[in-house]
């Protein structure tokens, strides 16, 4: 496992630097429009994570990789749950980076340039409200992440995108009808939260509370990418190359 | 000792195409070389040993471990595989392809590849996407060589390269050899590389094995007669009178026509006037493809 997760390292390291670079760029540029840094977190965890997967994906197809990858000392069980463990570590470092550029933004924007919208909060309620919008990023590309991949590894990047969307429309779908099924109102993630609670707005509860959310929804969707990993193993088992 | 690579009954059936009843083997200090024309089933003979793809019947087994999508993978410690392509990212650097080596394989070494690289000219800093297609083979081979492995499976792994490289890396592949445990298995569509390298040659056509004959066979005792018209039938009736000629493989081109003499020695002595060479492995093949079987 330790070679699928260097070997992801080792591929995807100049892809990584580059759509940092991008994102951290448009997240400066949108800042000021959005009035907002967790909005920016948000976007950078997004744009990478996604892209990042994608990226590795796309290189498994090029050249034969993934067929030659299987003739090193690897098996496809330790090749699947590799690439899963490479995934979930670029999500956690990119929310831990997302997190401090939003700080060194929201400090920029707030202290040093003194902008309006970038100036009534405190340092800690910024913070929070900065890795609670990393965390609920990083809980969507979980998501879309653990439908994709089963998908990728199946049948290939190349494949896979014939499917994908469907495949999302489907369990976007049968979610929205679920969730309101149980009561909740699902026209936005705001009001979905706010009706899960059972408050009227979400200024109602404080950041701590929205925090506990924010770790309780982190959770659900690891479990969820742990139970699409049990699958891709699956399906990677009965792969023909 | 036992086989390095146990090849049994292996079947493999695609809408298009059928590998029918492979086996072979391949014991320590034998190269055997797989020929054959493109879409023979060459590749998936090797895939299917490699574990790649599961066989609808038979077995193939890899350093006496069974080979097959459930593999553990741990026989693979001592195999070095190169395809017909080099397969790595190309956004790899060489030196990135050193620490994978180190990661992956227990018996990684690391000054050997230095080495290598250094023989083959490839500069550890380039990246995958900047090396030729002959520059890449090469890397693949000195990927594959450098954690010393006891068994080599090489799918067209001379192809894209230059006559001088081709000859560097039949070069090591012999002193890969000087240890008679290990062994290679090599598919090539250039024979005159397994004229020079090979133990054994098995061809196979159209899903099927078609000849698995020693090297020696083919390029020590075997021949290939050019017959004039008039000699043709005495040659025919020859072959077919004589013990293990059964199969009589001729092929007319242009105003001579060619046979395969298993004999050359024999031949030459029965028939003193006719113009009878050595057979190369591409000679050998071709007739017996190609030339009618009389």
């Amino acid at each position: 496992m330790k070679t699928m997760i260097y070997s992801d390292y080792i591929t995807i390291r100049s892809a990584l630097i580059q759509s940092f670079i991008i994102a951290v760029a448009l997240g400066c540029f949108l800042a000021i429009p959005l009035g907002s840094t967790a909005a920016v977190v948000a976007m950078v965890v997004v744009i990478i994570d996604m892209g990042a997967t994608m990226n590795l994906c796309a290189y498994d197809d090029v050249n034969d990789w993934q067929r030659f990858r299987l003739t090193m000392p690897l098996s496809r069980r330790q090749v699947v749950v590799g690439r899963y463990m490479s995934v979930a570590l670029i999500m956690v470092c990119v929310a831990v980076l997302a997190v401090l550029i939003g700080l060194v933004l929201q400090l920029l924007l707030g202290n040093v340039l003194a902008i309006g919208d970038f100036t009534s909060l405190s340092l800690s309620t910024i913070v929070l409200e900065l890795v609670i919008a990393a965390i609920l990023a990083t809980c969507i590309t979980l998501i879309d992440t653990g439908i994709t991949l089963p998908l990728m590894v199946r049948f290939g990047m190349t494949k896979a995108t014939r499917f994908i969307m469907p495949v999302m429309a489907v369990v976007l779908l049968f979610a929205l009808q679920a969730l309101g099924s149980i009561g909740l109102d699902s026209g936005s993630l705001e009001s979905m939260v706010v009706s899960f609670l059972g408050v009227n707005s979400l200024a109602e509860i404080g950041l701590d509370a929205l925090m506990g959310c924010a770790l309780v929804c982190a959770l659900v969707c690891v479990v969820l990418y742990v139970i699409s990993s049990s699958i891709s193993i699956r399906l990677y088992q009965t792969k023909q190359f | 000792m036992s086989d390095l690579i146990q090849v049994c009954n292996l079947c493999k059936t695609y809408a298009d195409f059928t590998l029918d009843d492979i086996s072979f083997s391949v014991e320590p200090g034998m190269v055997v070389g797989l020929i054959g024309s493109n879409g023979a089933g060459k590749t998936t003979t090797l895939k299917l040993i490699l574990g790649l793809i599961n066989a609808d019947k038979g077995s193939a087994s890899v350093l006496g471990q069974p080979s097959d999508a459930t593999t553990t993978g741990a026989f693979k410690e001592k195999v070095g595989v190169v395809f017909d392509s080099c397969s790595f990212p190309a956004s790899m650097r060489v030196m990135d392809i050193g620490k994978l080596g180190a990661v992956a394989y227990g018996n990684w070494d690391k000054p050997y590849f230095s080495q290598l690289c250094e023989s083959f000219g490839l500069a550890l800093s380039k990246k995958v996407g900047e090396l030729s297609r002959g520059m890449g083979m090469k890397l693949s081979l000195a990927f594959a060589l450098a954690h010393h492995p006891q068994l080599l499976i090489l799918d067209e792994a001379t192809a894209g390269l230059d006559p001088l490289a081709r000859e560097d890396v039949l070069e090591m592949l012999r002193d890969f050899m000087s240890d008679q445990t290990r062994g290679i298995l090599m598919s090539s569509h250039i024979t005159s590389d397994l004229d020079k390298i090979a133990d054994q040659v098995i061809c196979i056509d159209n899903g099927k094995i078609i000849f698995d004959v020693a090297q020696d066979q083919i390029n020590d005792i075997a021949g290939i007669a050019h017959l004039r018209s008039l000699e043709v039938d005495d040659v025919v009736a020859w072959l077919k009178s004589t013990e293990g000629s059964s199969s009589v493989y001729m092929l007319k081109q242009g105003y001579e026509t060619l046979a395969l003499i298993p004999d050359r020695i024999a031949f030459a002595q029965k028939f003193p006037d006719v113009v009878v060479e050595r057979a190369t492995i591409e000679s050998y093949m071709t007739l017996v493809l190609k030339g009618g079987n009389r």
